[in-house]
């Protein structure tokens, strides 16, 4: 989006910004907007507080626009801008008590009630999946569905345990996206029936 | 103890999920400990720079800069006061009723401390009493009973199954070998009503709504139709799905607790989940909803998951009140008509006003309208027609 602006008018585009030209802060949000709303998933894990989040750093940028003309590079700007949003984020996650870990996923409905729902579910997320590459699919298939460890699929497709991490991730907040746009189903409704596969 | 490596491979552990709750718990400790900021640091750059970007049409672009703009117009209006606040209702409603039968010279007395005031007062000669309970009952031999008026007791017995009026609702029961035949259930404006269906399911019915329901349900699925606006509270049973088809919209539940408000002249249908789950279903679209949620299906088709709803506004009509939050003019009086019975006709344009708090359904019109035009709007009662003055 908007790639016709090259960085040499970028600094152009932060001036008029800061001198309050809200057009000019439009395009920088339409620039930028997914860079952040990525980055802040992989963490957030959860597309509306996402969202939410990168809203707000948007917002702050705006409120704080006369601090724009003094900044070099906006990406590094950006990324401060995110970074504390994102750490009491991660707090937050890291403080809320998942009492479903190592459960599997089947057992997770066990509700007669909730069959229903546990297949329209399965369904969404195998189609996301098949559209991943491989071996970014094999690798969230053996985390996800066979719960397996990173260090397990290291072994077992042959790459570095980092590698499959970063797939997994790539292939989570893939599914984040799809989920969300295809569906509409946020990642908390799955949560909340059971489907802890993403957080 | 400095251990880097450790937690690096806890934040990987956190990113890819794997983390172990003892392990969320060391971790937030060393996010506490300044030692690791660096590393946090370098950990988020990391993936700042590295994360895949998606391409995304240019109309989700647009829907979020509009969502960003809402907020921002949002935060600094709280700063002006183009909303009035309606909160205390209560007592401004009090208040006005007074100041009402102060102006027609009569007498004021309240029922007791917590109800509504009562007005003995002559009629207005323009005036328009609120709606009440009441709905049509069209049977399945097309027979239609008014309900207004009938008093408690057994109502019709259509193919095995009786159909009563018990405490001002309608219940039906099925007896055995019941076959399946249908009944509508009709609320013209001013006029509410609640049933209770042959499975328990029960069903209030909001004005200028209707509903359509077999009188016993098929073995494998209940299935009613809905126009306008009902709140359900649908009995639990696995074996067969509820289906409540508006438009060409279908939402299934297995036993939940929600309201669909689908007026014609509104601009979305939004359903709201107050309990359980629902899945609502159009064409190949599908949404999953979560308590406290509020799908809008725009006309268009688009349909919107909305996180944060007000329950007490949506809920406000099955609870004797108007509630409006942020309420343009428009949709205020959209409402009134309907529990009023009027037309509205404004005379010169559309004033942009914005409406917040609750006002009781037990109200006189001309009441409600006093309590309105504190926001310097003016209306004139004429018949059946609710003009809005320039």
């Amino acid at each position: 989006m908007n790639s016709n602006l090259i960085s040499s008018n970028e600094s152009a585009l932060l001036l008029r910004i800061a001198s309050g030209d809200e057009l000019s802060y439009t395009l920088l949000v339409e620039k930028y907007w997914q860079k952040v709303l990525q980055h802040a998933l992989s963490f957030v894990k959860y597309y509306p507080v996402a969202e939410e989040l990168t809203q707000d750093v948007f917002i702050q940028i705006w409120e704080k626009r006369n601090k724009l003309s003094e900044v070099n590079s906006f990406e590094n700007y950006l990324f401060i801008s995110s970074r504390n949003l994102i750490i009491s984020h991660i707090r937050k996650k890291l403080i809320e008590t998942d009492s479903l870990k190592g459960e599997k996923l089947q057992e997770l409905f066990f509700k007669p009630d909730e069959q229903y729902e546990f297949q329209e579910l399965v369904g969404i997320i195998n189609e996301g999946a098949a559209l991943l590459q491989e071996p970014r699919r094999s690798v969230f298939l053996l985390s996800r569905m066979e719960g397996r460890d990173a260090d397990y699929i290291s072994k077992e497709l042959g790459i570095a345990t980092r590698t499959v991490r970063w797939h997994l991730l790539q292939a989570l907040n893939f599914l984040r996206n799809y989920l969300h746009k295809h569906y509409n189903i946020n990642l908390l409704t799955l949560i909340s029936l059971g489907l802890k596969f993403f957080s | 103890m400095y251990q880097k490596g450790v937690f690096k491979e806890l934040m990987e552990q956190f990113i890819s999920g794997e983390i172990t709750s003892e392990g969320k718990t060391m971790l937030l400790e060393m996010l506490d400990n300044p030692q690791y900021s660096e590393e946090l640091d370098a950990i988020l750059r990391e993936n700042f720079d590295s994360v895949e970007i998606p391409t995304v049409s240019p109309e989700v672009t647009k829907k979020f800069v509009k969502e960003l703009r809402e907020k921002m117009d949002a935060s600094s209006k709280t700063k002006e006061s183009s909303v009035i606040s309606l909160f205390n209702w209560r007592k401004i409603a009090v208040a006005a009723s007074v100041l009402l039968a102060i102006g027609i010279g009569s007498l004021v007395f309240f029922q007791n401390r917590d109800q509504s005031p009562v007005v003995v007062a002559p009629r207005l000669a323009d005036d328009r009493d609120p709606g009440k309970t009441g709905a049509i009952l069209t049977l399945s031999d097309g027979s239609k009973i008014v309900l207004d008026s009938v008093g408690n007791g057994l109502l019709a017995n259509q193919n095995n199954t009786a159909v009563s009026k018990k405490n001002g609702g309608l219940v039906y029961k099925a007896g055995s070998g019941a076959q399946v035949v249908y009944n509508t259930m009709t609320t013209p404006r001013a006029r509410q009503y609640n049933l209770e269906l042959s499975d328990g399911t029960k069903v209030w019915l909001n004005a200028s709504s209707s509903i359509t329901f077999p009188t016993s349900f098929a073995a494998n699925e209940r299935k009613v139709t809905l126009t306008g606006e009902a709140y359900f509270e649908v009995t639990k049973d696995k074996k067969r799905p509820f289906r409540v088809s508006v438009n060409d919209m279908q939402v299934n539940v297995l036993g939940t607790h929600f309201n669909i408000n689908a007026y014609d002249d509104e601009a979305t249908v939004n359903t709201t989940l107050l309990e359980g789950s629902v899945l609502l279903a159009e064409k190949d679209k599908k949404v999953l909803l979560k308590p406290g949620q509020q799908a809008q299906k725009q006309k268009a088709g688009a349909i919107v998951v909305n996180d944060n709803v007000n329950i007490e506004e949506v809920m406000g009509w099955k609870n004797g009140v108007f509630y409006f939050e942020n309420a343009s003019l428009q949709k205020v009086l959209r409402q009134l008509s309907r529990w009023y019975d009027v037309d509205v006709v404004y005379e010169k344009g559309i004033p942009s006003r914005m409406f917040e708090g609750e006002i009781q359904r037990n109200l006189q019109l001309s009441q409600v309208l006093k309590i309105l035009e504190k926001n310097k709007v003016h209306f004139k009662i004429d018949g059946k027609i609710l003009r809005v003055m320039p």
